[in-house]
């Protein structure tokens, strides 16, 4: 917890929901804590900024939700991916090693 | 797509639940995250307090969901219905603020849509003609004891029709009364007459105004010759009133004066022409073989060419004139033209309809603006102390934590109330004021006002106007919150020490009233000005005293009374009529009245 945290680059937030929900559906606190161990706490997520991403993307389709019990035994709302969020999924992550190894080349030339 | 209009709708029309899913997630999201803390061995509050600490503001991630949903407009909405109806409350709170600004909206709006709206439908609407720009009137100046004006004889008109390159149609008129039979329909049926305002015109009046009729036809050249078969053209109220809108009148026989005339068409009910009561048009009766040339009974009414102007119109009359004597023989000379420095006068026909009335029309616009501004200054300052007092409330509910945005929205939703108020109230008042005003108008307050029937309390004035006050409100409940925005704690200070207000305040009110006192000098001194020239006008000395003068119209079936000879003895026989009634003093007998 000591380590300085990255700030999310604008846009990312909806790259990383996606690929949290893409092996099996999560509820939104499954999803931020999903992203916050695979990144070992180096992103910070705002927490409170994951749910309105979670409904955008819900209404654009890229994922669909509906009502579970959750391992603690309680009534939670799990999304998972829809297959146009799997294309919208591939596509975006293709984008993003473009962009990450356009940025790097761009960088380590100067 | 599709899913998300499904998604849309769902969270339009199932708001509640879809609020409450909300809810259940975001409870269940703080939830994992406490155990969480409490898994680190963290105590209850403190997990607790942690959780929603991560988390940040609640009501922010809600507010923002919902706007990931799609629906932010709708949820605004319904807000600001609810910000709305706790206006109203506070309005009703406060009588004689909301009672004084909805007067003064209203009576601004009205007032100033009611004049708009009437000089709109007399000076600025096109006459109801196709076209009807390129219409113009055809007159004379002569110079006898002062300059006079006359129209056109039957010879003027027939030589500038023939003779003129810049008219496509040129129309004559001449306005009078008849007697027209009823429904019974025999000639000799005089009891059931009607005296009706008809005009006879020449054929190419039709053509040249460009007016089709409801039914059957308009006059023909040939119904104009000497010697045709009498015909006659209804109005559309006519053919309702003595007809009974009967398909089959077309055809039928009608006693004009006593003469039968065949019945050729029905003319709409918008086409009032020469003048708004015109209800019969018949043939002008005009015999190129038989013209009198010095005559002036006659007006006429002309389409200019494309291209042609209106100088160059009276340019090409000017030249013609002198010439008229050759073609058409009679008293009207070519020394007389000479003499009288008789001229061709060519204008717009708007102008010609309108007359002397616009200039009036014009003032009282004038007039009606500075209302307006005064209303305008009225609501400001009635806004302002409204805000002023309401500044502690607000400083309140900022140092509560509403937002500046909040406080503005309520601020704005009280103008919009009381525009709303007022704006019905305006608009009621406009259209009772114009139907007063044609109704007065019509009753002779202001002698005839021309087109004063085609005059519609005009929307796009009632957009102006309330445009404009409300416009004001809206600035001035604007301006307070400013600068509570600009230093929110010092207003709550300011205002909870119920202290005097500050100086710029007190700048910006004196600004107000001494631009109210302004105005409302302005206004005064217009309103008398132009009430005594109103006066000064009716006043003119007649040359005869008015006072307990009754006049009568009369118009002779040509049919009961051929001759002059028989008018005549009827004339004077009347008169002797009348000098018998008791409390008659005299009675006299004019082909025309006196200034009528």
């Amino acid at each position: 917890m000591d380590h300085q945290r990255l700030d999310l680059p604008q846009g990312t937030l909806d790259l990383l929901i996606l690929k949290a929900v893409s092996l099996e559906a999560q509820h939104g606190w499954g999803i931020s804590d999903r992203i916050r161990q695979i990144s070992r706490a180096s992103l910070s997520v705002p927490q409170g900024s994951l749910y309105p991403a979670l409904h955008r993307l819900e209404r654009r389709g890229w994922i669909k939700a509906r009502w579970g019990t959750s391992d603690n035994n309680r009534k939670a709302k799990y999304y998972e991916l829809t297959p146009s969020g799997r294309r919208q999924l591939a596509a975006e992550t293709e984008q993003w090693g473009r962009l990450a190894a356009a940025v790097g080349l761009i960088l380590r030339t100067s | 797509m599709f899913s998300d209009l499904r998604y849309r709708l769902r969270a339009v029309f199932r708001r509640g639940r879809v609020e409450q899913e909300l809810d259940d997630e975001l409870r269940f999201h703080l939830e994992r995250e406490t155990q969480e803390y409490l898994r680190r061995g963290f105590s209850q509050p403190e997990a607790a307090r942690r959780a929603r600490l991560a988390f940040g503001r609640i009501d922010d991630a809600k507010e923002a969901s919902r706007d990931g949903r799609g629906t932010g407009a709708v949820s605004q909405v319904l807000n600001f219905a609810r910000t709305l109806r706790h206006a109203a409350r506070r309005l009703r709170r406060a009588p004689s603020f909301s009672i004084t600004a909805v007067l003064t909206l209203g009576l601004g709006i009205g007032a100033t849509s009611a004049v708009f709206s009437i000089v709109d439908g007399v000076l600025l609407r096109p006459l109801p003609y196709p076209g009807s720009e390129r219409l113009v009137d055809l007159g004379h100046t002569l110079q006898l004891t002062g300059v006079m004006r006359v129209e056109q004889s039957d010879a003027s008109f027939l030589f500038y029709r023939r003779e003129n390159t810049v008219f496509a149609e040129v129309g004559a008129y001449q306005p009078r009364a008849v007697n027209v039979g009823g429904r019974s329909g025999g000639a000799q049926d005089q009891a059931e007459a009607d005296r009706a305002t008809a005009a006879r015109v020449s054929a190419s009046l039709f053509p040249a105004l460009a007016v089709s009729p409801l039914r059957g036809r308009v006059l023909v050249p040939e119904d104009d010759r000497p010697g045709a078969a009498p015909v006659v053209i209804l109005g559309e109220r006519l053919w309702k009133r003595n007809f009974g809108s009967d398909p089959g009148v077309v055809g039928r026989s009608v006693p004009v004066d006593g003469v039968p005339h065949q019945i050729v068409g029905v003319m709409p009910e918008r086409f009032r022409f020469p003048e708004s009561g015109t209800e019969l048009w018949l043939p002008s009766g005009i015999d190129p073989a038989r013209t009198e040339s010095a005559s002036f009974g006659f007006q006429a009414v002309a389409r200019l060419k494309d291209g042609a102007t209106v100088a160059a119109a009276e340019a090409e009359l000017n030249r013609l004139l002198p010439r008229l004597p050759e073609a058409f023989p009679g008293r009207l000379t070519a020394g007389a033209i000479t003499a009288t420095r008789m001229r061709a006068v060519v204008r717009p026909l708007r102008d010609a309809v309108v007359g002397e009335a616009g200039r009036v029309l014009w003032i009282a616009l004038g007039a009606i603006g500075f209302v307006l501004l005064a209303a305008c200054g009225n609501l400001a300052n009635l806004f302002l102390v409204r805000a002023e007092g309401r500044s502690r409330e607000v400083a309140l509910r900022r140092a509560l934590g509403a937002g500046w945005a909040a406080s503005l929205g309520e601020a704005m939703a009280e103008s919009l109330v009381v525009a709303a108020l007022g704006g019905a109230l305006g608009v009621g008042l406009a259209a009772a004021g114009v139907r007063a005003f044609q109704v007065w108008s019509g009753t002779g307050g202001w002698g005839e006002l021309p087109r004063l029937a085609e005059v519609r309390v005009d929307g796009a004035a009632i957009g102006f106007a309330a445009g404009l006050t409300v416009l004001t409100a809206l600035l001035v409940s604007f301006l307070p919150m400013l600068r509570t925005r600009r230093s929110p704690p010092n207003t709550l200070t300011v205002a909870t020490r119920s202290s005097t207000a500050g100086r710029d305040r007190h700048l910006v009110r004196y600004a107000l009233v001494v631009s109210q006192v302004g105005l409302a000098l302005v206004l005064l001194a217009g309103a008398g000005v132009m009430a005594r020239s109103f006066a000064r006008l009716k006043s003119v000395a007649a040359g005869f005293d008015p006072a307990g003068v009754l006049t009568l119209r009369v118009a002779l079936p040509a049919a009961s009374y051929p001759t002059a000879g028989d008018v005549t003895r009827f004339d004077l026989r009347a008169l002797d009529g009348f000098a018998a009634i008791a409390g008659v003093r005299a009675a006299a007998l004019a082909s025309k009245l006196p200034l009528g």
